[in-house]
């Protein structure tokens, strides 16, 4: 078992992606990279930002980066961002991201009208990180 | 002049919704027209998130932050339909029942799942809404 964040969850994620029908189906024309900031919080052992980087394109994963620098890591089409024990309660599938944007729980910086299209396809990303049941490392 | 303003007390949503018609302005520049000669307010709740944000209409702009007390339509749903409604295919002005996506939705509201309160008082304002709103 992977602790989250970490690149061998990462890695896994990943893994997952491309071995997805459900995703390769809604994601078929997604043509787009995409950051998650794992934002620090020192006190859950996330001691800085963590910049996770996938390059999402036609419902396949085709590269990923973990802990990439920041600099690198804004020039991705799409950014989300949330501090660690926010992500935790997506991945426990306690908080919708969808929900999440809209209270203002995550924040997303790219074409939105975009993203609305691919609804169906985000929420099955959620799925497979769901999915991976990680140990946090908080809890580690 | 800015055509999309956000009120400095609008939340999460409201910014998200305001996101929403500004970046569908600078792809289809024309939908600006849309907030010309349209005066109104209306209310956007996503039920499931428990965030409502106010669209006022009204001097060729669209001010979005905190609900409307009075508003002329009001839209309620899940959070999931509300972005679904965006993607639907519009036909003068409407969803187009031609589309799964347009029956599903006149579906969601003959069943009471998506709630438009309004729609019959204020029909243009509620078709200018749904062509700002979408990404179809």
């Amino acid at each position: 078992m992977s602790v989250f964040p970490s690149k061998e969850w990462m890695d896994e994620y990943v893994e997952l992606i491309n071995a997805s029908k459900d995703y390769e189906e809604a994601a078929a024309t997604w043509e787009g990279d995409l950051s998650y900031v794992f934002e620090a919080e020192p006190d859950k052992g996330v001691p800085n930002d963590v910049w996770a980087w996938i390059d999402l394109w036609h419902g396949k994963c085709r590269g990923a980066k973990y802990d990439v620098g920041q600099e690198e890591g804004e020039k991705a089409k799409f950014i989300i961002r949330a501090p660690y024990s926010r992500w935790k309660e997506v991945i426990l599938k306690e908080l919708d991201p969808l929900k999440g944007m809209m209270q203002g729980k995550l924040k997303l910086k790219g074409d939105l009208p975009t993203i609305v299209r691919y609804v169906k396809a985000t929420n099955v990303l959620v799925d497979l990180a769901a999915s991976l049941s990680p140990q946090f490392v908080d809890e580690a | 002049m800015e055509r999309v303003v956000v009120t400095p007390e609008a939340d999460g949503f409201a910014t998200m919704l305001a996101d929403l018609v500004r970046q569908n302005i600078e792809t289809h520049p024309r939908r600006a027209s849309l907030l010309d000669g349209v005066r109104g307010a209306v209310n956007v709740r996503a039920v499931d998130a428990e965030v409502t944000a106010g669209l006022v209409f009204g001097s060729g702009r669209l001010t979005v932050g905190m609900a409307a007390t009075k508003p002329a339509l009001s839209i309620e749903c899940d959070s999931t339909t509300l972005m679904e409604m965006s993607g639907v295919p519009l036909w003068l002005g409407r969803p187009d029942v031609r589309t799964t996506q347009g029956r599903a939705l006149i579906g969601k509201i003959l069943k009471g799942e998506v709630k438009v309160r309004g729609m019959l008082a204020h029909p243009r304002l509620l078709t200018r809404l749904q062509k700002l709103l979408s990404v179809a």
